[in-house]
């Protein structure tokens, strides 16, 4: 339901929205936590996403990885704020984050991802007279959702194998080889994503309800 | 590589790694081109008829998972039907039924990410035969499976009524096949029934183990 945990919407009052009226009111979120970062206004942001979010109705377990994700940036972010400016400066960093992670939750929570991607789509149509191409925008919102997941276990995987070796944990150690693995990861996606016609888009349904019998194959 | 007509309805192809198998798999449907000649799929020509040749030949690569391209089940089923404009009510129904055919209808609602490898094949394999292809082509289909999973899946595949292309190195997948193709740097070596092929196959990988022995000195 997040970047981290995507699943299916459940039924529930918010899922009936339209996708990209929540994308909306979720950029609605952004600019006033942006331009009006009053404590007052966060917290009454938070609150609204946190309805918002029951509204959704997530499981309490997709809640779990989400949660995780919030806190620890929370806390890196009081962290450095604590350090560098005071207890005020901290403290609004946080409600900033809680009333962007909670609206957002809320929408991944009541949207499957092909209406997010329809939305992304139309929203960047009228782009494409500025050679922006809608439909690779709306793929590298839905592989950067599908494939988040899979780089985080990867670099566990890799900090498991490191660990193994006797290596220190460092951040460098564990970067190149995530890096140059989700390099030749893409190559093969981009090959799968040709595969699987995203690039034929249009309508021939009548040829995919009856296809040509006749298989063959010549080199 | 001439000639070389692929009409029976199971065919084999083996070969050392980087013998050309994933190659020749990948021409099969336009993933690649030739270099020189032409591959041709029902004579529409992979070069100058990609989209009409990706209708025909269903592809299932070597890792399921990277082929499962949106992050939910269904979503991810219904991938290519939506590129094909194929309507949202039908597309669900299809999906649905597709999955319950391969006796993965569970999996509907499933994050891709918390599959097993098990279930991502299957998966990977809902997405390509939803669009009912006529050839279907695998790349390692038992690559990444155990073995209850991988004698469930040549059970899977022998049920299918297409045609099927699997590069492999389980040797045991392709004695039920009709043709096995050995590959050996990117040239065919042995093209027969199963059983002869697969012979000729393990005298090549025999003399190839005994000429790279390595030695040991001192």
């Amino acid at each position: 339901m997040s970047l981290l945990e995507t699943t299916a919407p459940r039924p529930g009052p918010l899922r009936a929205v339209g996708a990209g009226t929540k994308l909306v009111a979720l950029l609605g979120v952004g600019v006033l936590v942006a331009v009006v970062p009053r404590p007052a206004v966060l917290l009454t942001l938070s609150g609204v996403g946190a309805l918002a979010l029951m509204l959704a109705r997530p499981t309490w377990r997709s809640l779990a990885r989400p949660a995780a994700a919030w806190g620890l940036a929370a806390v890196l972010t009081a962290g450095v704020q604590l350090v560098t400016a005071d207890v005020a400066t901290a403290r609004d960093s946080v409600l900033r984050l809680t009333a962007l992670a909670l609206p957002a939750l809320a929408v991944m929570a009541s949207t499957a991802t092909e209406e997010l991607l329809d939305a992304v789509l139309a929203a960047a149509r009228p782009w494409r007279a500025v050679g922006v191409a809608p439909e690779s925008v709306a793929l590298t919102v839905a592989l950067t959702l599908r494939f988040v997941p899979e780089l985080v276990a990867t670099a566990g995987r890799l900090r498991d194998a490191q660990r193994a070796r006797g290596a220190r944990p460092q951040v460098l150690a564990l970067a190149v080889p995530l890096l140059v693995h989700a390099l030749t990861m893409s190559e093969r996606v981009a090959q799968a994503v040709v595969a699987r016609s995203f690039f034929d888009r249009g309508d021939d349904r009548d040829q995919l309800l009856a296809p040509d019998p006749a298989p063959g194959a010549r080199a | 590589m001439e000639h070389l007509d692929l009409a029976e309805r199971r065919i084999g192809v083996v070969g050392a790694n980087g013998s050309g198998k994933s190659t020749l798999l990948r021409l099969l449907n336009g993933l690649l081109l030739p270099a020189s000649g032409t591959v041709q799929v029902d004579g529409l020509d992979t070069a100058r008829d990609g989209r009409a040749v990706r209708r025909r030949v269903g592809f299932v690569f070597a890792d399921p998972g990277e082929q499962i391209v949106l992050p939910v089940v269904g979503e991810d089923v219904a991938f290519g039907l939506k590129n094909r404009g194929v309507p949202a009510g039908q597309r669900r129904a299809m999906v649905r039924d597709q999955l319950d055919r391969l006796g993965a209808g569970h999996l509907l609602d499933r994050s891709a990410h918390t599959l097993s490898s098990g279930e991502r094949q299957l998966v990977a394999l809902a997405g390509v035969l939803v669009m009912n292809p006529a050839t279907l082509v695998l790349d390692e289909p038992t690559g990444t499976l155990d073995l209850v999973n991988a004698l469930r899946l040549a059970t899977l595949l022998d049920s299918l009524d297409l045609q099927l292309v699997a590069a492999s190195h389980d040797l045991g997948l392709l004695e039920a096949f009709d043709r096995v193709l050995v590959l050996d740097e990117g040239r065919v070596v042995a093209d027969d029934v199963p059983a002869a092929a697969l012979e000729a196959y393990r005298r090549l990988a025999a003399r190839t183990a005994a000429s790279d022995r390595p030695t040991v000195t001192g």
